[in-house]
């Protein structure tokens, strides 16, 4: 299994693995120095392959990708960074030899793939058992230009799992923003970027038991205290 | 040791800020970092892009879209998992095969090929025919066995899942994905990419 999940590696770096492998790909990282290691390698040679076909963009992109960036605020760093950091500076200043640094390496891909790991596994533990809840009920919902929609909620857990296909591309400089809809108001259930439309995309969410619709909104990037548009999704909870 | 803020100007005999010394102003928020960024790696990650999407308008919205996800999540990046560049191109590929994979224009793209003619067909040869204008990649692709660098390019440059890769090519899964792990450790020897 293991040899099986390490010959991966290469399509995993050409990003030819479908979404369920990639996922289970990437959780076997955590516990593959090997893997991970292999990884950096393959990165770096599908980097070469990449820059062999540059294209100069047309000079208005720049325009418009450094006036939009002047606009938009970044996200704070991530925790294993921080703690990767932490360890460097335990090390003794400049005498960390290659093997040191190597190790170093190593177990920060580590640890940064086990944070994420535990994350998703997190997920995934909660996910099912919102599925496997007694008063778990489903909703299916067909919208037009082959959008699908399914929310499985759980009152009992307040959470819901909110599975969405054929989700439109959205412009840059937005983000869809989750809503649960209730007679007391309307609360965020969470932000997605563009980076987290996959195919399908799957959205565990928390706050749904005095909601009667869960509705989907464009808003500007990185969300919006309130809807400022109309749901491009919106499904009845039964 | 803080370098001197002013960024160097390129072909002017001074050394290059190394593309992880931008990185790392750019995720302090420094937008001549970004904009230096931008001017050293967009036509990789335009070029890419366009390569795997086939489709100019959508090519520059990934484009975009990389640049921006690039300067929110700088942050993110991290010297020991690679460098700067190998990071944004990560990013712009994988962006790249979501929209492609994602996207109706996919139907339409796949519907423009013959996809029903095996490995003889025009479409391995315009994976491979990339033209590439980098020598030694070309050289190194060469030296690949047949099937190693059509798995390789038609997954990169095509966008293909390995499981696309199998059927277009009408080879079996495993060794698909075992052509694509040996293609890339023989690519990544001869050119020299440190492991």
């Amino acid at each position: 299994m293991s040899a099986e999940m390490h010959a991966m590696v290469g399509a995993y770096a050409l990003d030819a693995l479908d979404h369920i492998e990639q996922v289970s790909f990437e959780s076997h990282l955590a516990s593959c120095p090997m893997c991970a290691d292999e990884l950096v390698g393959f990165h770096e040679t599908a980097e070469r392959l990449g820059s062999a076909v540059a294209v100069a963009p047309p000079p208005r992109l720049r325009t418009a990708v450094l006036d939009e960036v002047s606009r938009t605020t970044q996200e704070r760093r991530v925790i294993p960074l921080q703690r990767r950091d932490r360890w460097r500076r335990r090390m003794p200043m400049l005498v960390a030899a290659a093997s040191a640094l190597a190790v170093v390496s190593l177990f920060g891909v580590y640890l940064a793939e086990h944070d994420r790991f535990a994350d998703e596994q997190n997920q995934q533990e909660q996910q099912a058992a919102v599925l496997a809840a007694n008063d778990a009920s489903t909703t299916s919902e067909r919208l037009g230009g082959g959008t699908r929609v399914k929310v499985i909620a759980s009152d009992s857990l307040d959470r819901a799992v909110v599975v969405m296909h054929g989700v439109p591309p959205l412009k840059s400089g937005t983000s869809y923003q989750m809503w649960a809809v209730g007679s007391a108001g309307v609360q965020s259930l969470g932000v997605m970027g563009g980076e987290d439309l996959t195919e399908p995309t799957t959205r565990l969410v928390k706050g749904i038991k005095n909601a009667d619709s869960v509705a989907l909104t464009v808003e500007p990037e990185g969300g919006s205290e309130r809807p400022t548009s109309k749901p491009v999704i919106s499904v009845d909870l039964v | 040791m803080v370098e001197p803020t002013p960024l160097p100007v390129e072909g002017a005999g001074v050394p290059e800020t190394p593309l992880s010394t931008l990185m790392v102003r750019v995720a302090k928020g420094d937008e001549a970092a970004f904009a230096a960024l931008y001017d050293r790696t967009s036509a990789a990650v335009h070029g890419l892009a366009r390569r795997v999407v086939r489709d100019p308008a959508r090519a520059e919205e990934i484009t975009q879209e990389v640049y921006l996800q690039v300067w929110r999540t700088a942050g993110r990046y991290d010297p020991d998992r690679g460098s700067a560049k190998s990071w944004l191109l990560t990013v712009a590929h994988r962006r790249a095969v979501d929209v492609v994979r994602h996207d109706q224009a996919s139907t339409n793209r796949e519907a423009r090929y013959d996809w029903s003619g095996g490995r003889d067909t025009d479409v391995v040869e315009s994976a491979v025919m990339v033209r590439l204008e980098h020598e030694q990649v070309r050289r190194c692709l060469g030296s690949l066995t047949e099937l190693q660098r059509e798995a390789v390019t038609l997954a990169y440059y095509g966008g293909h899942t390995y499981s696309n890769v199998s059927a277009l090519l009408k080879v079996n899964p495993a060794t698909i994905k075992t052509r694509m792990r040996d293609g890339l450790i023989r690519l990544r020897d001869c050119l020299g990419v440190a492991a």
